[in-house]
């Protein structure tokens, strides 16, 4: 049974509302521009049901255009309630949860909406991330290893010796080579793009910028990113 | 078969199959929406009753590996719960999908 759209109007009338830092990027996303990410919430219909589910999101802004960076999010986390359960909103129950989800999404939110960020957040937002479940069962796999080539690539937006820094420290990891073949790559292969990457710090800085000019972009508020 | 949620068991699944088999009969997708939706509105509501046992249901994932919806799945005892009704099979597809994006997580099928 389709979802009555003045229900869904009304779902996203409350969310905009209470979080007035973000914009409404499609029906059921709500992003603003830091940097070069774009961090938001997104309402994610559940499958068989009626039900909703928000989450916070964090995308990067230097992959070859807009589709691309939009495709798979660096950070992508469920909120619960006050009993430690996940949201499962029901479409027509949605004044029933709604102020009670939209306090934990106050609460819960790992970085805010409201100003810049700073570099130094972030990577403790990453660190968090990375510690605690799923990726936290397998600590040197190819998924925490993309999350750290994603923060080497936002240190190298802020500067080279920055990213230089980062990439340092992913050099000194012992990556587990069986799920990065898994996932298709290897690691020395990985090694050797991050430093080609480290060279190409123009390209990255006009990338975002491209695609910060894309038309919908351009109509969200944004922040920087500060040292 | 049963759900195990941080180290303790949560729902013995046959007891309930036996249960909900009686009343959502049937074969193919449309009774197989309706037995996926049945299991996780029972264990959904057994956590809201009893407190979490740290079982989540529709659990949405993106990553570089894919992305889609897990049944449950326990982060706790890092184990995925795929429910396969009838005569369905996980997929190979969906297997390989969830190991690379879920390494150190076990995937256990449930078949009431």
């Amino acid at each position: 049974m389709a979802i009555d759209k003045e229900i869904k109007k009304k779902v996203v009338e409350d969310w905009i509302k209470a979080f007035p830092q973000l914009a409404l990027y499609t029906q059921d996303k709500f992003y603003k521009v830091a940097g070069p990410v774009i961090i938001g919430l997104e309402l994610i219909k559940l499958p068989r049901t009626e039900e909703y589910r928000p989450h916070f999101v964090i995308y990067p802004l230097w992959k070859k255009d807009v589709k691309t960076s939009l495709n798979v999010p660096i950070i992508l986390q469920e909120y619960h309630n006050k009993k430690g359960l996940q949201y499962s909103i029901l479409y027509q129950k949605h004044n029933v949860f709604f102020e009670d989800a939209a306090e934990s999404v106050r609460k819960q939110t790992p970085l805010s909406f409201e100003g810049d960020i700073s570099f130094k957040k972030l990577s403790s937002v990453f660190d968090d991330y990375s510690k605690k479940p799923p990726l936290s069962a397998a600590p040197n796999s190819y998924l925490q290893a993309v999350l750290q080539e994603t923060l080497f690539e936002i240190a190298l937006f802020i500067s080279s010796v920055d990213a230089n820094n980062i990439l340092q420290q992913i050099n000194k990891r012992n990556w587990d080579a069986n799920h990065f073949r898994m996932c298709g790559f290897e690691i020395d292969k990985w090694l050797q793009d991050l430093q080609v990457k480290l060279n190409s710090r123009e390209e990255l800085l006009k990338q975002i910028e491209v695609n910060k000019q894309d038309k919908k972009l351009s109509q969200l508020k944004s922040s920087k990113l500060t040292v | 078969m049963e759900l195990m949620g941080q180290g303790r068991t949560i729902i013995p699944m046959t007891t309930e199959a036996t249960w909900f088999r009686s009343r959502i009969g049937g074969k193919g997708g449309t009774a197989g929406t309706l037995k996926h939706t049945y299991a996780n509105n029972l264990l959904d509501r057994y956590q809201q009753i009893y407190g979490s046992r740290g079982l989540e249901f529709n659990y949405y994932f993106n990553k570089p590996t894919g992305r889609a919806f897990l049944d449950a799945v326990s982060h706790g005892s890092m184990t995925i719960y795929d429910y396969n009704f009838g005569a369905a099979v996980m997929k190979n597809s969906h297997f390989v999908k969830y190991s690379t994006s879920f390494p150190g997580y076990k995937i256990q099928i449930v078949r009431p």
